[in-house]
């Protein structure tokens, strides 16, 4: 089957500064990948170049975001104005924020649709409260007529949600979807979620912090660090047998109920340097040695898509698997 | 609706707030005034251009009340104006309330049609820069809003009378004598005003366009005008209101500077001349005109930041 999305070598910049190196990832219809790592190693990015909203600093150099057969880095602005909220949908880490805050809900639905040719109004409003609907929102027209601040956060990211499904996207991007809100509401929004997955086939991209929502949701998983995909595969492979030091050490820093305390992992996170040698997380890593300061690791494929960006993926010690404590 | 009474009670208030504010600045006005070196009379004697007598000068303070201690004459007058009896100019001599009411219309006229051109032209030059942020039509517009705003009023006044009338005699130099004599002085004050609100709307509209929910309207596929005109200029419009208000506050007032070059006869140059020939009595009534302006004008921003803004809406509903 041909993938929704494939991005291959993606490079993007700020001013200049690297922020994503070489990134490459497919995902399949209906496929939920979870993207994870550390704060400033480029998952938001990732997600914003893909829908092309880097913004006045950000640059995407070189590579291909394929969607559906068209490169979006190289489609003209009006036809990726078309694609966007049509077939590409974005969900925000701070759904409130994504409304104009003195413009009602309801309009903001409409104004959407109207931009990609739905102008029946009476029917658009039925689709709205249906969607809205399946999201447990049974209040919907009063929703409608609601501004943004005077619906509860998990209200409105409910409500983002449905209005980037509106459309039935074909792929929906996700930034930390669930971090804003409170843990009863973000099972129920992960749920829904999945739920939409199942009935409309929707491929996700999910960027998030949260591993529980990732071993929940996902299925396969990126793990970045620096701004480079460090590893990739099945979300079994990933969680259970992580080849990756970093990965092994975000899991372990994962806090559990009834554990000791988390074990954080020492240092501060490198910066996507685009340095020509030597690997970005050696000098943090337990396990580097000499190769791995002066010399950049390649990607490994260890098997099943299981790919690791590390010189030591294959060593004995890393091969013992942890557990990642279920969501 | 209970938001309608909110406003309403709100309005009150500021009404009942409006009565204690002119009774504080007319009391203020009225003390300064007569501290102010030389009295009326002797306004009144150069007026004449002959000299009188002591006890004739004794005479008139008496016919005046100005012999009356402060208080007395103060409530005097306070009470005459709810007979509707604004004073009588001595040195005019006729009776200030007509007077002010013929210089009013010419100033609202003024005011109108210099709001009008700069809304006309700050809006769209604004939003234009802010779209094409550090491309040359932003750098053009920016040049010319420096310009605009280094150039006192006067000069552009001057500027604009030496081309427009003295080279072209496109338009009369001054005086009211219909339509064509309001341009100049129209033009004079919007240019200015322009200068400043074009830099404001760039700044604001640039703000917004930065903000989180352009970015989602981005994503969903919204156009960018849309985007521009819908979105941003709708939440833009909340300072530009504000400003534009203090604006109209300092145009109602008069523009004593613009109104004396063009000799139009509004009340700023009513004021004026009123001050430099001491006529204390038009003075006065100017001063309760600024204070009605000013405690009106925040009235009228604050009830339509109302309509616009929901947020404010809603917390009046819930205070």
């Amino acid at each position: 089957m041909a993938s929704i999305l494939e991005i291959e070598q993606l490079n993007v910049s700020y001013n200049g500064i690297p922020a994503l190196q070489n990134v490459g990832l497919q995902a399949e219809k209906g496929e939920i990948l979870g993207i994870v790592g550390e704060s400033g190693s480029g998952k938001s990015t990732l997600l914003k170049a893909v829908i092309g909203l880097l913004g006045d600093n950000g640059r995407a150099e070189s590579g291909r975001v394929v969607f559906e057969g068209t490169d979006l880095l190289r489609v003209p602005a009006k036809a990726l104005r078309g694609i966007r909220g049509a077939r590409l949908g974005m969900i925000f880490q701070n759904p409130g924020t994504s409304f104009n805050p003195i413009r009602k809900i309801g309009d903001q639905f409409l104004e959407a649709m109207r931009s990609h040719g739905k102008t029946d109004r009476t029917a658009a409003i039925q689709q709205i409260l249906e969607m809205l609907a399946r999201l447990g929102l049974r209040d919907g027209e009063r929703i409608l007529y609601s501004y943004p601040f005077e619906l509860s956060g998990g209200m409105n990211q409910r409500v983002a949600i449905a209005l980037a499904m509106i459309l039935r996207p074909q792929l929906l991007l996700a930034d930390e979807p669930t971090s804003a809100l409170d843990v009863t509401v973000q099972a129920q929004c992960v749920k829904e979620m999945m739920d939409l997955r199942d009935s409309l086939g929707t491929t996700i991209l999910l960027v998030t912090h949260n591993m529980g929502v990732v071993s929940y949701m996902a299925d396969k998983v990126a793990v970045m660090y620096a701004g480079r995909i460090v590893e990739y595969g099945a979300k079994a492979d990933v969680l259970n047998c992580p080849r990756h030091p970093y990965t092994r050490a975000l899991i372990e820093a994962i806090p559990q109920i009834g554990g000791g305390a988390p074990k954080g992992i020492q240092g501060q996170p490198s910066a996507a340097k685009g340095t020509p040698d030597g690997c970005d997380f050696s000098s943090r890593c337990r396990f580097s040695d000499n190769i791995c300061a002066f010399e950049r690791p390649v990607m490994n494929d260890c098997g099943q898509g299981h790919a690791v960006f590390c010189h030591k993926c294959f060593s004995e010690v890393l091969h013992e698997g942890v557990r990642v404590n279920g969501y | 609706m209970r938001g309608c009474i909110v406003i309403w009670k709100y309005v009150a208030k500021r009404l009942l707030q409006l009565i204690l504010i002119l009774f504080g600045i007319t009391l203020l006005s009225f003390a300064l005034m007569q501290t102010a070196s030389g009295d009326t009379v002797d306004a009144i004697e150069q007026q004449m251009g002959s000299a009188m007598s002591e006890e004739a000068k004794e005479a008139l303070r008496h016919e005046m009340g100005l012999d009356q201690p402060f208080i007395v004459q103060y409530f005097q007058w306070v009470g005459k104006i709810f007979t509707g009896n604004m004073g009588y100019s001595y040195i005019k001599n006729q009776d200030v309330f007509p007077m002010f009411m013929q210089a009013l219309p010419n100033t609202l006229l003024l005011t109108l049609s210099s709001i009008i051109v700069t809304v006309l032209i700050s809006i769209p030059l604004g939003i234009w820069s802010a779209v094409k942020q550090n491309k040359a039509v932003d750098y053009v517009i920016r040049v010319c809003t420096f310009i605009g705003n280094a150039m006192p009023n006067f000069f552009i006044a001057l500027l604009l009378i030496y081309i427009f009338a003295l080279q072209l005699h496109w338009f009369p130099v001054m005086g009211n004598n219909g339509f064509v004599s309001i341009i100049l002085p129209t033009f004079t004050l919007a240019i200015a005003m322009s200068a400043k609100y074009t830099r404001q709307v760039r700044a604001t509209v640039l703000d917004e366009l930065n903000k989180d929910y352009v970015t989602g309207a981005r994503a969903r596929g919204v156009k960018e005008r849309t985007i521009v005109w819908a979105h941003v200029l709708k939440s833009a419009m909340l300072t530009i209101i504000t400003l534009l208000a203090l604006s109209v506050g300092s145009l109602l007032g008069g523009t004593a500077i613009v109104e004396s070059i063009f000799m139009w006869p509004g009340v700023g140059k009513l004021a004026v001349d009123a001050i430099s020939s001491r006529d204390y009595q038009v003075i006065q009534v100017y001063v309760i005109w600024m204070a009605i302006i000013y405690v009106g004008i925040n009235l009228i921003t604050d009830i339509v930041y109302h309509y616009l803004d929901p947020r404010i809406r809603m917390r009046g509903r819930e205070g």
